[in-house]
């Protein structure tokens, strides 16, 4: 009887097995199947040549497992794009796909994604296109059970000149940039011509003295689960 | 005598997986006995300027050095999609043909002595301590000065074996603590130091083809050209011999000026 009971116990934990649940966050919110989210941010990163920049739009969304599992995801967009989830990066391209991403149970895991632009001259304008980006991740135990997020982002001018500070969690006052956050971060300010003026390990509220800096025109980076980037101007 | 090492293998910073629990000190590290040394051990990395994961590898790397000290000898070769080719970046011309070779499509990546095909950073680890307690016939010794024109470096290999071999002897000329841009993350780091960079092939892009006679010393010296952009100081000359079954023995040395 008992071995039955063993037996029962053990195919029931059989069939359960595989039967993760994935899911996509985006903003601390759970995604439902087929939702379509629009990103409007880009961030501008240094360049490999000192005075040029590239602009980044990395959406931030994770994906999550009920249980621990190995995932497949996959991905199809208009534009090259690249993702670094569980440990390796893809080089970009319109169908980038994994199939080894671990996942332990609850924990969201960053899909890392970017679509970078090639670098240019921060004075003038990048054109980045519309893009649309279908992601779909599945156990690899239950292939059949796909879910799917829609993403669509770009179709603006990027540049220097036109990053938009977001002053929700840093602000300019005189020659210190003040900042009020709930989580770590590095603040990092750059010079126009790419060189790294002031970096910092900061939390909690406080403020980081530019008084150091000529004046002029800087942009700050700040990263972190909510990051934020924008232009300066140092009178 | 063969050393012995007791390793502890950590549990190793992977923070790009899904969000690492925090582990108490005690139980960091995994005590895995004794490891007898046979040979030493080649790691090819396979990394890139712009691969947002690079540096958690190359920490890996540094810890693992930490561990076997001179029984790892790692090439870290700058290629594919991620690269930044020279002269603005470390990737030269023959990293995609390395990179190729062992069909890489991400980033990082390594082969450990040319055997297993590509593995990601989180199993390096396991294949290092299994392939560092293997036995190997062949000795290998390597000395590389610069000339007395000071415009190349001259290497000298010897090759000793207690069996018949044939095989490829390749040398790369590697260069440690270069400082140049690495993104990480979101971030952006411009003096990032880069170490066993690939720098240059010595002696053709696959190697030479070099018969060892058992019991018999094989000589064999190349001669390559010093790019001024080298740090003599930090170069190091890395030759490996490898064959069907995989590298058989791996060495590097300074460059004596």
């Amino acid at each position: 009887m008992k071995k039955l009971l063993l037996s029962a116990v053990l195919c029931s934990a059989g069939v359960l097995a595989g039967q993760a649940t994935i899911t996509f966050q985006y903003q601390g919110e759970t995604l439902p199947t087929g939702a379509e989210i629009t990103y409007t941010g880009y961030e501008a990163l240094p360049g490999v040549t000192v005075g040029t920049w590239e602009y980044v739009l990395n959406p931030k969304i994770f994906v999550v497992s009920d249980e621990a599992t190995t995932i497949t995801i996959q991905m199809e967009s208009n534009e090259p794009i690249q993702f670094c989830a569980g440990g390796t990066c893809t080089p970009a391209s319109k169908n980038p796909s994994k199939n080894d991403v671990q996942l332990k149970a609850g924990v969201p895991v960053d899909l890392l994604l970017e679509y970078i632009t090639d670098a240019g001259d921060g004075s003038e304008g990048v054109d980045i296109p519309s893009i649309t980006l279908m992601i779909s991740a599945y156990p690899n135990s239950n292939p059949t059970v796909k879910t799917t997020v829609w993403v669509k982002m770009g179709g603006f001018l990027a540049g220097v000149d036109s990053l938009e500070a977001d002053m929700n969690s840093v602000t300019l006052k005189g020659k210190s940039l003040v900042y009020n956050l709930t989580g770590a971060s590095q603040l990092s300010v750059y010079s126009l011509s790419g060189k790294i003026v002031a970096n910092e390990s900061v939390s909690g509220n406080g403020s980081l003295d530019l008084s150091a800096l000529p004046s002029g025109v800087y942009l700050y980076k700040l990263t972190g689960k909510k990051g934020a980037s924008g232009k300066l101007v140092l009178k | 005598m063969k050393k012995v090492f007791q390793y502890l293998i950590p549990i190793l910073f992977l923070p790009v997986l899904s969000g690492c629990d925090n582990i108490d000190e005690d139980n960091r590290y995994i005590d895995l006995g004794p490891v007898e040394v046979g040979r030493k051990v080649f790691l090819e990395e396979f990394t890139g300027q712009r691969c947002t994961n690079c540096p958690d590898a190359h920490a890996i790397i540094e810890l693992l050095e930490e561990q076997y000290g001179d029984n790892l000898i790692v090439v870290s070769v700058h290629a594919g999609y991620f690269g930044v080719k020279y002269p603005t970046g470390l990737q030269q011309e023959e990293g995609d043909q390395y990179a190729a070779r062992w069909g890489v499509e991400v980033y990082p990546s390594g082969v450990v002595d040319y055997k297993g095909g590509v593995l990601k950073m989180d199993e390096w680890s396991d294949i290092i301590m299994k392939e560092i307690g293997l036995t190997t016939p062949l000795e290998l010794v390597l000395e590389a000065n610069v000339n007395e024109e000071g415009d190349a470096i001259d290497v000298f290999t010897t090759l000793g074996s207690s069996s018949n071999l044939s095989g490829n002897l390749q040398l790369w000329v590697v260069e440690n603590d270069i400082k140049a841009y690495q993104i990480y993350g979101s971030q952006v780091l411009y003096d990032y130091v880069h170490n066993n960079v690939f720098r240059a092939c010595v002696n053709g892009l696959w190697g030479e083809p070099v018969a060892v006679t058992a019991g018999e010393l094989k000589y064999v010296n190349y001669s390559v050209a010093i790019n001024p952009d080298w740090k003599l100081e930090n170069v190091r000359i890395v030759g490996f011999y490898y064959n069907d079954s995989g590298v058989l023995q791996v060495e590097r040395c300074k460059v004596e000026e």
